[in-house]
């Protein structure tokens, strides 16, 4: 017995034993062919008919028609598992050019009508929209999609086979051009029931009639999401290599859209609703998924046929889709959100959505008759939608959070081009002084290259830099940056909307798609600002704008930072210099204090002198270890207690942890233990084992407490992390330079004063010093002895000749190129600033004015 | 490679080069128009005043701080 199954390939093969009499449930060959005489000329009528205008029925005799013949005998097969009696279709594509299409139904009823005298089968093949149910048998055979059935694809075939297992019976009939070549035959028993239908397209009718694998893949697949449950094999042995696809789907819809979002990011699993009218008879099945792109893609179907053109049920999908959100983000709305009227357009974006309606007695309109036209749909499936819908964002709310938040963006979107094309238009409405903005004091050059821009904060700042520039090729642009209170305890800087548009319109290098940075007015936009954090915010938010709307400009390397300075120091008479960095001004007040120095001991008997580079050396690495000590701080020790923690010194062999700080103290029992190294530690703990779990139940079961908990309790371990580095530096101290770790803290004297330690000389002066570190601050006093320093809070604390001379003068500036990844990095640092978050905004902040105290030194 | 993330809806793309993403940094020109409205309605915010003031030498209190 020969099963119809894949592993046999898909042929219906006759069973092998003989059947037992042919013709007994047939009438007689003869008088078959008897009575074929007369239906003869009217089905020669029928088929003429199709074959003289094969548009008319299949559309054209291109590719499209060519693969609908394949369509209308799936579609056979697939009425029959909606029916529920057939699993499996096997369309293979046969190396002769034909194809069949092999199912497990029940197969085409044989059985000859009374009164026509002809079988089932030959009027499903032979008579044009015989489509329908045949009431013996309710075998149901629709009719695809021109409601034209498979009398079509008879009509336009050079050769058709069909062969029927059904009834216990093989059943065959061969046709040519639609003409039946003989009645239905019995070719022996088999157990099995099914239809095969294989043909060979007419090249009289078809230009081509090579199938494509690929157009069937697709249609069997969408037609295996419509049919959940049937498995569909595509085979193509017209190759050596026999290609083979196989469908199946057991979720149907939901699979279907989740394939359509296969390149996309869902925003969500797949949503199905699924619904029927029972007094229409109308089922409505809808699957849709978000994505986080802005397309959308929405294809909807009528008894598996596509309706490329829409028609009633897609009308009444999006109209509930819309209302039902609409409802639902009314409801949800934020204060921020409530003006934006979220458009049915806005749920448009990032929409996959399959529409799927079952209609008895589908109406198909339109120019290739693919919109469907039944009014009674669009009501059925409202309904449906709108109701589970709703349903399914209560029960839902992540999702509908999602969904919302990208319409409202959509929306947000559509007002932006809104707000861009007015300001656009205001732009070009001022029109005194060719529509640039009024405050922008301009300069007298229109040569490019040699023109800049000054971007300056604060008006006041601004009149000052208008006082001072070069006014043929410098213009300035201040700029206010609003103040807000926003409910929170900080004052927050904005700038407004006016101030966006005088920067667009005073570069003139446009913005989004259309920036061209060689329409831009100045050679280079400088921004100048405070050289303080405020003015850094600042920065950041101008750069953070310029990264954004008009990035070509930045990574042409036409924006710049100018350098305002942050000292002028003034020595003798009137001698001007500026610093403009921190770690310069410190850098200064050094090498005026060490300038000419000699370090050496208050006694004799140490051997260090020092002067020059090796003075300058020692001094930067006290520094280090000053900042090392500080994060001692925090800790409740003095720091004599600490330096005294100290490895002790040994006169002979060098220890190499001599004069180095512990990383690890251990108390145990009161006492505190040293330890100067992981190692050291783990050897600890080594030589501390607990006794192991066996002796410590003998232990116990002497009726010994047990040592490991009373241990536990009396063991207290410190790191002390910042020793790492702090050793670091104590390890140069004492290697390159023979200090040691007294020689920072003062000598120890009962009753009196201490003694110096070093002496610093130093003009002639000798200065006496308790300890190494009292070098650090000496020095930096005999820096500032002499200089004047006045300190610049801000632009405006400067006059014209300063912010001239200072930070515009070409000759004199310094200007920072900020570069396109500067600008990200800017970019960066203001999403953090900007984020709806609280909290990182907040430890930013915090971080950053730590940073800040770092710097008092 | 230009590696970014679209500052509006954090979407990730990478460009050759700035030239074949018009709408760079952004990742259509749908973000790009919601940041350009946003700047329009002062959106954008940046902490002001408040921040402790910048850093100030201040070592034994003897450098002399012109405070206007």
């Amino acid at each position: 017995m020969v099963e119809l199954s894949k592993a046999e390939g898909p042929t219906l093969k006759p069973d092998e034993t003989p059947a037992p009499n042919g013709a007994e449930s047939i009438e007689s060959a003869g008088a078959v062919r008897a009575s074929y005489t007369g239906a003869n000329i009217r089905i020669l009528e029928g088929v003429e008919a199709v074959r003289k205008r094969p548009g008319m029925y299949i559309g054209d005799t291109g590719h499209r028609g060519l693969h609908h013949l394949v369509y209308e005998v799936v579609d056979n097969s697939i009425d029959e598992a909606m029916a529920g009696y057939c699993r499996n279709v096997y369309v293979t594509l046969h190396a002769d050019g034909s194809v069949s299409v092999i199912d497990d139904g029940r197969g085409i009823p044989v059985d000859v009508h009374s009164e026509s005298g002809t079988s089932a089968l030959e009027v499903v093949l032979t008579k044009v929209h015989s489509g329908g149910k045949f009431d013996h048998d309710t075998y149901k055979v629709s009719g695809g999609l021109h409601g034209v059935g498979i009398t079509v694809v008879n009509a336009l075939s050079e050769w058709l086979e069909a062969e029927i297992h059904r009834e216990g019976q093989i059943w065959r009939q061969e046709y040519q051009k639609g003409i039946a070549q003989g009645p239905v035959v019995a070719d022996g028993a088999i157990s099995t029931t099914g239809t095969s239908i294989r043909f060979l397209p007419d090249s009289e009718i078809f230009p081509r009639t090579e199938f494509d694998f690929d157009t069937l893949e697709k249609r069997l697949r969408e037609l295996a999401f419509l049919n959940r449950g049937v498995r569909i094999v595509l085979k193509d042995e017209r190759k050596d290599e026999p290609q083979v696809a196989e469908f199946f789907s057991s979720e149907g819809l939901s699979e279907f859209v989740a394939y359509l979002n296969r390149a996309q990011t869902a925003l969500h699993p797949p949503t199905v609703f699924i619904g029927r009218d029972d007094e229409r008879a109308i089922e409505v099945e809808v699957a849709l998924q978000y994505n986080d792109s802005i397309s959308e893609m929405v294809v909807s179907y009528c008894n598996n046929i596509n309706t490329i053109e829409g028609g009633t049920h897609l009308t009444g999908f999006r109209a509930a889709l819309t209302r039902t959100l609409n409802l639902y983000a009314k409801n949800a709305a934020t204060a921020k959100s409530k003006d934006l009227a979220i458009t049915g357009e806005d749920f448009k974006e990032g929409l996959t959505a399959i529409v799927s309606v079952r209609v008895p007695d589908p109406q198909f309109e339109g120019q290739t008759k693919t919109k469907l036209g039944n009014s009674e749909v669009e009501g059925v499936v409202t309904r449906i939608v709108n109701e589970r819908l709703s349903e399914h964002l209560e029960t839902n709310p992540a999702v509908a959070k999602r969904i919302i938040a990208k319409a409202q963006l959509a929306a947000e979107a559509r007002e932006a081009a809104r707000k861009a094309r007015e300001l656009v238009r205001n732009r070009k409405g001022v029109l005194s002084g060719g529509g640039l903005p009024g405050k922008l004091m301009d300069c007298t050059t229109h040569d490019q290259d040699s023109s800049e821009l000054f971007l300056v904060e604060g008006d006041s700042a601004g009149g000052t830099a208008e006082g001072g520039r070069d006014r043929i090729h410098q213009a300035i642009l201040p700029l206010r940056g609003k103040i807000l209170n926003v409910e929170r305890a900080r004052l927050d800087r904005v700038l407004g909307n006016e101030e966006i548009r005088n920067i667009i319109t005073a570069v003139g290098n446009s913005i989004g798609e259309e920036e061209d940075p060689s329409k831009r007015r100045y050679g280079k936009i400088v921004m100048m600002s405070d050289a303080d954090v405020d003015g850094s915010h600042i920065r950041t938010l101008l750069m953070t704008f310029f990264y954004r709307q008009m990035p070509k400009l930045v990574a042409e390397g036409h924006l710049y930072v100018a350098q305002p300075p942050l000292y002028m120091l003034t020595s003798g008479r009137k001698e001007r210099r500026y610093v403009h960095r921190e770690d310069e001004m410190q850098a200064i007040l050094m090498e005026t204090g060490l300038a000419g120095g000699i370090l050496r001991p208050a006694t004799g008997d140490h051997p260090n002198e020092l002067g020059g580079p090796r003075l300058r050396a020692l001094f930067d690495l006290l520094g280090l270890i000053e900042q090392g000590l500080r994060a001692f701080g925090r800790r409740n020790r003095s720091l004599r207690d600490l330096l005294l923690m100290a490895y002790p010194e040994t006169a002979g062999e060098k220890d190499p942890r001599a004069g180095l700080l512990p990383l690890f103290l251990i108390e145990r029992d009161g006492v505190e233990i040293k330890l100067y190294s992981e190692k050291e530690r783990q050897d600890y703990h080594a030589a501390h084992q607990p006794p192991a779990a066996e002796a410590e139940a003998a232990l116990a079961a002497q009726g010994v407490e047990s040592a490991r908990e009373s241990d536990r309790a009396r063991i207290r371990e410190i790191e002390l992390h910042e020793v790492k580095v702090l050793n670091k530096h104590l390890v140069k101290l004492r290697d390159e330079f023979n200090f040691r770790v007294q020689d920072l803290l003062p000598l120890e004297v009962v009753g009196d004063e201490p003694p110096p330690r070093f002496l610093f000389e130093r003009d002639g002066d000798v200065h006496p010093l308790l300890d190494l570190r009292a070098l650090v601050p000496l020095v930096r006093k005999l820096g500032e002895k002499g200089i004047k320093i006045t300190r610049f809070k801000g632009l405006g604390e400067m006059d014209a000749e300063q912010l001239w001379e200072t930070t515009m003068d070409p000759t004199r500036r310094t200007l920072l190129q900020v570069r396109l990844e500067d600008a990200a990095a800017a970019n960066d640092l203001f999403s953090t600033l900007m984020g709806d978050d609280v909290e990182p905004r907040r430890e930013f902040i915090e971080r950053h004015a730590l940073e800040v105290k770092n710097l008092d030194v | 490679m230009i590696q970014a993330r679209c500052p509006i809806c954090s979407k990730s793309f990478s460009t050759p080069t700035l030239a074949d993403w018009p709408t760079f940094p952004f990742c259509s020109e749908r973000c790009r128009l919601v940041d350009l409205g946003r700047w329009i309605d002062g959106q954008y915010v940046v902490p002001g005043p408040e921040v402790p003031p910048s850093p100030t030498p201040q070592a034994n209190g003897s450098i002399e701080v012109d405070e206007e």
